[in-house]
């Protein structure tokens, strides 16, 4: 019997945004609704510094997209538990990434600069002054784990500052040759009962993250497609 | 486990002696007694049962049919035992806790036989997060959620905020002082309640049933602005927006506090608390109040409290705003809800739509 329950994903509203030519689809759950917040269907001139919402000089241009949270109940008595949140953002990397700098698309590539944003992050909260013995974050590039759903290639790791809140999911996929679509994704930790019945609450949520990242699509646009094939297909060749 | 569906709890005095001044009415028509067990409830609940359900919603009207059913329940409870060591059950129907006991008739009962609802709560799991100050940093444009294990607030923006665990609250905090509500920027302290705090809250309308818990709460928000007055080097005072219920925390943390605050500005939205004593005695020990100190958004509880709060007692003339606010709320309100003593109210209709008229006027 499943401990805790959440949305009904079988009962979703799509929303579909229009970057740059590309279709990016995210099913949000209909009970989801009230907790969503989105920015324009109309995503336009990625290569504008003016599209993006969070410009800070140090740092990439940052799109936030779409950002959302499921609720859950204990299915027992239907009292509420923690919920998980949702962010969906678009990097525009430019020169943030170690050199030499290749293409994006290339998937050795996205995993290069996935890990050098983490140790960015990982150097910042040090300098932040937050206690290390917390940190979570992949050791080295092959710690980052990878799933292929709907022919799009994520990333994925654990990373974060974990002393409070879980560690953030971060699922990361190039969506241009100079663009990362990032959703991090942070599920409760559940500390109610034994600790096998917590651990089955969170991997009742976890299950639930992966489901919904099944979920997405992505319809590159012509472009970025035909540059997918190039890239791709030329090192699929060798 | 600290999920409790079920619990036990013996009475302090018991039901139909001399002694017990509440005033028990039938629930519904529907628990009259045709059918099954009489189903009463103590007629001082009507102010928290109008809180708790809204009798529009899908949700509620469940609730209320489970409530109906505790005419067929078989007790499983011996009259003597009842007599002897009455005990009150505890059932949860969705988040509302109901306590309640069984009487059948027998010698000594003074009772009439049925179920008597005693109490009610809003029911809530216990969190594992502790109550006290976090400090949410922003790097990167991600937020990293941290304890402050000093009590001093650093930040220029302070929140109190509850929710489940201290995750959730600072998901909520962030909108609350955020720009938009896509969340906060900036570096934010927060105030953390755990959720089933906070429900004991939402029953402080019956001084009686204050609960314990909030108290110390109150104490340890109390220590927090003691220690950020003292050891606070962020020259600008710390700005606390502080929501609703949350409100009392702070009305029950003021005898604690030190009398200077000029470290401390504060920022009221929709107080469900005696806004009056705590503007006053805010104003009294130098804390930043500025014009937008109090504010209101329509919350009918809020409006309630407010104009309760303003017939007590006189807001001090230096705070112009607070006071049309405050005046502004009052000429919205209805008091039914906050005003309600329970000696005064004779109910003379079943419970529920007792509570049906006595929300017409302020809730829905």
């Amino acid at each position: 019997m499943k401990l805790i329950s959440g949305p009904d994903f079988e009962n979703s509203s799509i929303f579909v945004f229009d970057i740059d030519g590309t279709q990016l689809s995210i099913p949000v759950p209909e009970d989801a609704l009230d907790d969503t917040m989105s920015a324009d269907a109309s995503i336009k001139n990625l290569t504008d510094n003016e599209t993006y919402d969070v410009l800070e000089s140090d740092y990439m241009p940052i799109k936030r997209v779409l950002k959302t949270q499921f609720r859950y109940v204990d299915t027992v008595n239907e009292l509420a538990l923690e919920s998980t949140s949702v962010m969906f953002r678009i990097l525009k990397v430019d020169n943030f990434r170690p050199i030499p700098q290749e293409n994006l698309l290339h998937k050795h590539e996205v995993r290069r600069v996935f890990f050098h944003i983490l140790c960015d992050l990982k150097k910042s909260l040090e300098n932040d002054g937050l206690e290390k013995a917390y940190f979570v974050f992949p050791e080295s590039e092959e710690d980052i784990k990878e799933i292929n759903c709907n022919q799009i290639h994520w990333l994925i790791a654990l990373n974060g500052f974990a002393r409070i809140v879980p560690p953030e999911h971060t699922f990361v996929t190039p969506i241009t040759n100079n663009h990362l679509l990032m959703i991090d994704i942070n599920t409760g930790t559940y500390p109610f009962g034994t600790d096998e019945q917590s651990a089955q609450m969170r991997a009742e949520a976890k299950a639930d993250v992966f489901d919904f990242i099944r979920s997405i699509r992505i319809e590159f646009s012509p472009e970025v497609q035909a540059e997918i094939d190039e890239v791709r297909g030329a090192m699929e060749a060798l | 486990m600290s999920i409790s569906t079920f619990q036990r709890r013996q009475l302090c005095y018991q039901l139909g002696t001399p002694a017990d001044k509440r005033q028990f009415v039938v629930f519904s028509k529907n628990t009259a007694g045709q059918a099954g067990r009489k189903v009463f409830i103590d007629s001082a609940l009507a102010p928290l049962f109008s809180q708790f359900v809204n009798t529009q919603d899908a949700k509620s009207i469940q609730a209320i049919l489970k409530i109906e059913q505790l005419r067929a329940i078989a007790g499983g409870v011996t009259a003597n035992t009842n007599v002897a060591t009455p005990f009150e059950h505890m059932e949860t129907f969705g988040d509302l806790a109901l306590y309640y006991q069984v009487h059948n008739p027998a010698q000594g009962n003074n009772a009439e036989a049925g179920v008597y609802i005693t109490d009610v709560k809003l029911a809530a799991n216990e969190g594992g997060s502790t109550p006290g100050l976090y400090v949410s940093k922003s790097t990167r444009s991600r937020v990293s959620l941290d304890i402050v294990n000093n009590n001093i607030a650093e930040t220029n923006t302070g929140v109190i905020a509850s929710a489940q665990t201290s995750s959730d609250a600072a998901q909520k905090a962030s909108k609350l002082v955020g720009p938009d509500a896509w969340g906060s920027p900036k570096d934010f302290n927060m105030f953390y309640i755990p959720a089933v705090i906070h429900n004991e809250m939402g029953l402080w309308m019956t001084p009686d049933v204050r609960a314990f818990r909030p108290s110390q709460t109150a104490k340890n928000f109390a220590e927090v602005i003691t220690s950020t007055q003292q050891q606070r080097t962020n020259q600008t005072p710390v700005e606390w927006t502080i929501e609703g219920d949350s409100v009392k925390i702070l009305q029950l943390a003021l005898e604690h506090l030190p009398s200077n605050l000029n470290k401390h500005g504060f920022k009221l939205i929709d107080p469900v608390a005696d806004t009056v004593q705590i503007i006053n005695a805010l104003e009294r020990k130098g804390a930043k109040l500025d014009k937008d100190a109090v504010s209101f958004t329509g919350n009918k509880r809020a409006l309630a409290a407010a104009s309760v709060s303003s017939k007590r007692s006189q807001i001090s003339r230096h705070q112009d705003s607070a006071a049309k606010a405050l005046q502004k709320a009052s000429a919205t309100a209805r008091d039914s809800l906050a005003n309600y003593s329970a000696s005064s109210v004779k109910v003379t209709s079943d419970f529920m739509t007792y509570v049906r008229n006595l929300a017409g006027g302020v809730a829905w």
